[in-house]
């Protein structure tokens, strides 16, 4: 927490080390998140590097009481929200079903490195709603309580605690299931 | 993976790497975006400093200690040895330690003040020549005045704060950093010479106002050497509301003799003890 102030204020007199270092130490963090929330490695990988263009364009802005992380997970769900609103303007089509395609097609050349256990978590969270998604991820992989999940998805907290029990309920169930289908075999 | 009901263990235990040659590429390209924003912008912003300073319409001799007490400490972390990819108090409070005693003294007036970081006494020379010993450790509070043949020691009152609030290493660290804000203050740097040696030149405005903090910073330690407070006047004039020198003394007066209190003034309780 105290390096996280010190690499703020650094930032904020315009230390590029003190950035690089920012970006050391959450790009793994804001990547897991951003693939757990999108499924697609590409988009999430957009995400990540937009927040991270965003932030170095934003010294001035920032502040720099409060969680450094915790405000750099906020802003990838933000960005990932608005993408998917905005989709959702200009296309009719399912964007989950647009990410996987995205996701078969294979990419020009990958940031993110994903680990087995993390392309089995990813396919098993693309497949619950994308409210009850969010929930989970941050909560698990972005450490957000339930109060700050409930603010920024603009619901209550028992709408997301109940999103959460749901969604903890399917991804059991997917994850289990897929392991003990691996072990049948 | 085993299969689990643990939903945390497959987050904590699903991991993602990086490609280290694209890495380079995204974080140039972050780097670059941080270069266009300080070039269009070479102002930023120097924290704390509104908050400490400007909110009070009488800026106080006391408060500009605690902003440079604050900065003293801010500067060596952000210039001196300590690495920011390794920052811990620790450090910070090592650092600090070599900068036990901070001598200020107001360049437009008589005061004068002496602050100890490591025995935590605080000194001061007021504008009508009282001189105050702050001894924290003791909570020993000695007065003299100059229209008195007598010193008086009372307890240090228990709202009191050593330097206005920073009693110690850790604590100027984060009664610092706790208190960035970005209020709309913008800094630029400049480089300069300040009573014949090199300084950088840290000036601290906002648009809708007319004051002008700056702060000169001794390049080769580090540390500031002068604080300076301006108000323009509605004539166009400019008014120099605080003006501060500071050096860092080896040692400090021993006690309210040595700051400047006739030795033969006995020391009692106060009347009101």
């Amino acid at each position: 927490m105290m390096e996280d102030r010190l690499l703020i204020w650094k930032f904020k007199l315009g230390d590029r080390d003190a950035l690089r270092r920012i970006y050391e130490k959450y790009k793994n963090d804001l990547l897991k998140l951003a693939i757990a929330l999108v499924t697609d490695v590409n988009v999430a990988e957009d995400v990540v590097q937009d927040v991270f263009v965003s932030l170095a364009e934003s010294a001035n802005r920032i502040r720099a009481r409060g969680n450094l992380r915790r405000y750099l997970m906020t802003c990838v769900a933000n960005r990932i929200r608005n993408r998917r609103r905005d989709r959702r303007r200009h296309e009719a089509a399912d964007t989950d079903e647009a990410d996987c395609v995205a996701c078969a097609s294979g990419r020009p050349e990958e940031w993110a490195i994903l680990s087995e256990e993390l392309a089995s978590l990813s396919d098993a969270l693309a497949r619950i709603p994308y409210e009850q998604r969010e929930v989970v991820s941050l909560h698990m992989q972005g450490d957000m309580t339930f109060r700050q999940i409930a603010r920024l998805q603009n619901a209550s907290i028992n709408t997301v605690q109940g999103r959460y029990r749901y969604g903890m309920n399917r991804l059991r169930f997917l994850l289990n299931g897929e392991r003990k289908h691996e072990t049948d075999r | 993976m085993k299969p689990t009901d643990n939903i945390r263990e497959y987050f904590d235990n699903a991991p993602v790497d990086t490609n280290p040659r694209m890495d380079a590429t995204v974080l140039g390209k972050v780097l670059t975006a941080h270069d266009k924003a300080n070039s269009k912008d070479s102002a930023v912003l120097r924290p704390g400093t509104r908050s400490m300073i400007m909110r009070n319409a009488k800026t106080r001799f006391a408060v500009a200690a605690a902003v440079v007490a604050a900065a003293v400490t801010g500067m060596y972390v952000l210039t001196g040895s300590v690495d920011g990819t390794s920052i811990t108090i620790a450090q910070v409070r090592d650092a600090m330690q070599e900068l036990d005693w901070m001598h200020m003294s107001n360049r437009t007036g008589p005061e004068v003040a002496w602050y100890s970081f490591a025995s935590k006494v605080q000194i001061a020379v007021d504008d009508e020549g009282a001189i105050l010993y702050l001894d924290f450790d003791t909570g020993k509070h000695l007065r003299w005045d100059p229209s008195s043949a007598t010193i008086y020691e009372s307890p240090i009152d228990e709202a009191r704060q050593f330097a206005s609030g920073i009693s110690g290493p850790s604590e100027v660290v984060d009664k610092f950093f706790g208190s960035l804000e970005d209020d709309g203050w913008e800094v630029t740097r400049d480089l300069g010479t300040y009573d014949g040696r090199k300084v950088e030149i840290w000036t601290a405005g906002q648009k809708a106002s007319t004051s002008v903090v700056t702060m000169r910073i001794d390049a080769e330690t580090k540390l500031p050497v002068c604080l300076t407070q301006t108000v323009k006047n509605p004539d166009g004039t400019v008014h120099v509301q605080t003006d501060v020198g500071f050096d860092y003394p080896a040692t400090g007066p021993a006690d309210i003799y040595e700051a400047g209190a006739p030795r033969s003034a006995p020391i009692k309780p106060a009347p009101d003890q």
